[in-house]
């Protein structure tokens, strides 16, 4: 079994459409623009972070740019060739003092260049060759043994095509501190022999990374670990994360969003080129998102303040459109109550030229259509037997007839003429009035057609335009009915006159006759005749009925056989028969 | 040895003398009876290795016309199986700059050899080696000055560089042996008046690559011995 939701009001339905509207258009709306923001955002963070990594090229640069061609002279110089030639670790670091004393020797003021960590010599075998004293950096490190492998197998995996290499390497100078070492390698390659030798690798602490300028902080991810001023190292986490996600081959670059002092920041990283053995190493800039996240708040308020005034609009005007709407509708409601209880005379206002409006003149036009048609009815109902006048309605009557087997019932009053030879003609109209009202009545009663009213004589038609089984017999009762009906009326009326009736029974053609312009529905034959002549044969209060009528009715009434009677109209005799009585019940 | 006979001549004791001259007879001089033997053959030498990427850093930027570096060469040597080598005076062998490249490029020499090293080219020349065998630095001179020498007293190869121009690759091989030559550019060697008896002959291409040969001289006969 099916449950039908409940019928919504149709201002119901008008608000949840307005709704429904105003609430697709704000979130639309707000969708659109959110994302517009975004991309512009996102278009500010990469140019951001475009200019963030050529200034931090260019400031490696500047800053490695004489130490690079210090170690390419250090590695072309012939006496380095020489005794890297001759394996003379001795002489080796002795030549790179002498070249390098720049970076090297702590003694000297500080130039241009920055003092180095660490110099080492790396064997063309893989083999980090000891320095003979402390001027090489580092010699006391506790973590040599795990840095001096990575730097080895640095240092052998420089391309063939470069003379140079550079990376990032986390050192821990003593025990708890990690620092990042910027280490340039540079091979040594005896160009006669066309031979390489071995390389040099020299490092420099990394110059602090802080705090840059629009809210932005960089640094270093060296190996899982953050390597700056300003960035937390919950942020090397989320890096670690998205470098981990990409699989096996760490991503060129890539953005993330991290947590920093309680704002949303975007993370942009970008991979570092760095040797093999090395750690891989990304250079990281943090923007704030708090700016974006500001517009796309305001953005938010706007368009949602805009929505819900929107949706008050709605509201109001989905009522006064409604209330325009159901008022007229509801005015409409009650007036087809008004027609369906059959006052035809109601109208509505007509308020606007609208649809509504138009709607309203319309059910005016129909309600004075209805009335006229009522008043059509009346009067046909007046004019015309009602049976009669219900099937001319419907339009069921064409020219021509139909055979019907019927009963036909003439009453006239005995002595009519005599009666109302000295009676002024309006009472005689009164007094027929009363008369045939009170008969007109018990035909009706009867089922019967009320055909002609004749000066005193009511011609009355059972069976046509509509039989209802037993039309004789209706005939009868109703012939006795109108009897007692009469005698009834004598006693009341002031005037007490007599009838007599007859009756007859069997086919005639019933239909309507006259013009296309003035028709009148009656019955016609030989059966109509002989009832008009049994009416007249019939004594005061006595009721003459026809063979036909009393075969018919031969188990229902009892009937005195009257001798034949000769009609005028009628070649033979005909059998004509009083009703005296009826038996107990018609069969 | 000679260490031997400068002592004894110094002191001047007769049966000193007598015991020297017999020890130069026994150690020196072979029985006349004997017959030199000759080793002769030929060497398969390194292909010439193509010319080498100029250093950026000095540029070959010289006044003087560039002369190639000398072909490929090996030095063939019989190693003599003598505790005591005799005393002899050694003539003294010169390594040349000349047009910008060590001449000859590699010179075998005798231990105790003296070597002057004449700069025969218009510009300086800064002449040094690292090798543990023997080291020196002869610093910058000119053609007009006197030509340095050095005195080559361990066995061994000396590499010689020259710190002005970089490209220039000499080698010094000081041997422990007399016998001794330089193939000729295509390899072939002869080494004449060789002591009879079992030796090993050597030929050095360069540090990594000696063949060696063993071999048994007769008296007056002519071996032929091809490396490798």
């Amino acid at each position: 079994m099916t449950v039908r939701p409940p019928a919504l009001n149709f201002r119901l339905k008008l608000f949840l459409a307005m709704m429904l509207v105003v609430t697709g258009v704000a979130g639309a709306a707000l969708l659109v623009t959110q994302r517009a923001v975004a991309a512009t955002y996102s278009e500010i963070f990469e140019e951001r972070f475009r200019a963030e990594v050529d200034l931090f090229s260019a400031a490696q640069e500047a800053r490695l740019a004489a130490v690079r061609d210090k170690c390419l002279e250090l590695a072309g110089s012939v006496r380095l060739i020489a005794a890297m030639d001759e394996n003379d670790v001795a002489l080796l670091y002795k030549i790179a003092f002498d070249e390098l004393r720049e970076v090297l020797n702590p003694e000297l003021p500080r130039r241009a260049l920055r003092r180095a960590s660490f110099f080492r010599f790396v064997a063309n075998d893989g083999r980090v060759l000891p320095p003979p004293d402390g001027r090489a950096g580092l010699t006391e490190s506790a973590s040599r043994a795990e840095w001096e492998p990575m730097l080895a197998a640095a240092a052998h995996s420089i391309p063939g095509s470069d003379r140079q290499a550079f990376g990032y390497l986390p050192l821990r100078p003593d025990q708890g501190r990690t620092e990042l070492e910027e280490v340039i390698f540079t091979r040594v390659r005896d160009p006669v022999a066309q031979r390489t030798l071995g390389a040099i690798a020299i490092g420099f602490p990394l110059p602090a990374a802080g705090a840059g300028p629009r809210s932005l902080a960089s640094g270093l991810w060296v190996g899982g670990a953050i390597y700056s001023g300003a960035i937390p190292p919950g942020v090397g986490a989320a890096i670690g994360r998205q470098i981990r996600v990409a699989g096996g081959r760490p991503p060129d670059s890539g953005r993330s969003v991290a947590d920093l002092d309680g704002l949303p920041h975007r993370v942009m990283f970008r991979a570092l080129p760095g040797p093999a053995g090395f750690p891989p190493a990304y250079q990281v800039c943090l923007y704030s998102m708090a700016e974006l996240l500001e517009t796309e708040r305001g953005l938010r308020r706007t368009i949602l303040g805009f929505g819900g005034l929107a949706l008050a609009v709605a509201l109001a005007l989905s009522l006064r459109i409604s209330r325009g709407l159901s008022g007229p509708i509801q005015e409409l409601v009650a007036a087809t109550a008004e027609i369906q209880r059959g006052n035809f005379a109601v109208q509505v206002a007509v308020r606007a030229r609208d649809e509504v409006g138009r709607l309203a003149g319309s059910f005016n036009a129909m309600a004075a259509g209805l009335a006229l048609k009522e008043k059509y009815r009346s009067v046909l109902d007046l004019v015309t037997d009602r049976q009669v006048a219900a099937e001319l309605m419907n339009g069921s009557f064409a020219l021509g007839g139909e055979v019907r087997d019927v009963s036909v019932l003439f009453c006239d009053i005995r002595g009519f003429t005599a009666f109302t030879e000295k009676m002024d003609p309006a009472e005689v109209v009164t007094f027929l009035n009363e008369h045939m009202t009170a008969l007109t009545a018990v035909v009706y009663e009867h089922r019967g057609v009320v055909d002609k009213f004749v000066g005193d004589l009511v011609m009355a038609v059972f069976g046509a335009p509509k039989s209802y089984g037993n039309d004789a017999y209706d005939a009868v009762r109703c012939a006795q009915r109108m009897i007692e009906a009469r005698g009834r009326l004598n006693t009341s009326s002031r005037y007490q006159v007599s009838i007599g009736i007859g009756i007859a029974s069997g086919a005639v053609v019933a239909g309507c006759t006259g013009s296309k312009q003035r028709l009148n529905y009656t019955v016609l034959g030989e059966r109509v005749n002989l009832a008009s002549r049994l009416c007249g044969h019939a004594g005061a209060m006595e009721i003459l009925v026809d063979e036909t009528t009393r075969e018919r009715l031969s188990s229902s009434i009892v009937a005195e056989t009257l001798p034949e009677l000769t009609l005028k109209g009628f070649s033979r005799s005909v059998a004509a028969f009083r009703v005296a009585d009826f038996r107990s019940s018609p069969t | 040895m000679r260490e031997a006979a400068r002592t004894c001549l110094r002191e001047g004791g007769t049966g000193c003398l007598l015991i020297l001259v017999g020890a130069l007879t026994f150690a020196a001089a072979p029985p006349a009876s004997l017959a030199e033997s000759v080793i002769e053959g030929v060497v398969a030498l390194p292909e010439r290795p193509p010319p080498p990427v100029a250093n950026p850093r000095y540029p070959v930027n010289t006044s003087g016309a560039l002369g190639p570096p000398d072909p490929p060469t090996a030095v063939v040597f019989l190693e003599q199986n003598l505790s005591i080598s005799p005393a002899r005076v050694h003539p003294k062998a010169r390594m040349t700059q000349h047009h910008y490249q060590f001449a000859p490029g590699l010179l075998p020499i005798e231990k105790g050899t003296v070597v002057a090293f004449p700069n025969l080219d218009d510009e300086y020349h800064s002449v040094f080696s690292y090798s543990r065998t023997k080291r020196f630095d002869l610093g910058r001179y000119h053609k007009d000055e006197d030509p340095a020498e050095i005195l080559f007293e361990q066995a061994g190869v000396v590499k010689l560089f020259c710190e002005i121009h970089d490209h220039m690759r000499g080698q010094i091989l000081v041997l422990d042996t007399p016998h001794f030559q330089k193939t000729a550019a295509d390899g072939h060697y002869r080494l004449q008046d060789l002591p009879p008896g079992r030796h090993v002959l050597k030929a050095w291409i360069d540090e990594q690559t000696v063949w060696e040969h063993p071999v048994d001289l007769r008296d007056g006969a002519t071996l032929r011995v091809d490396f490798p």
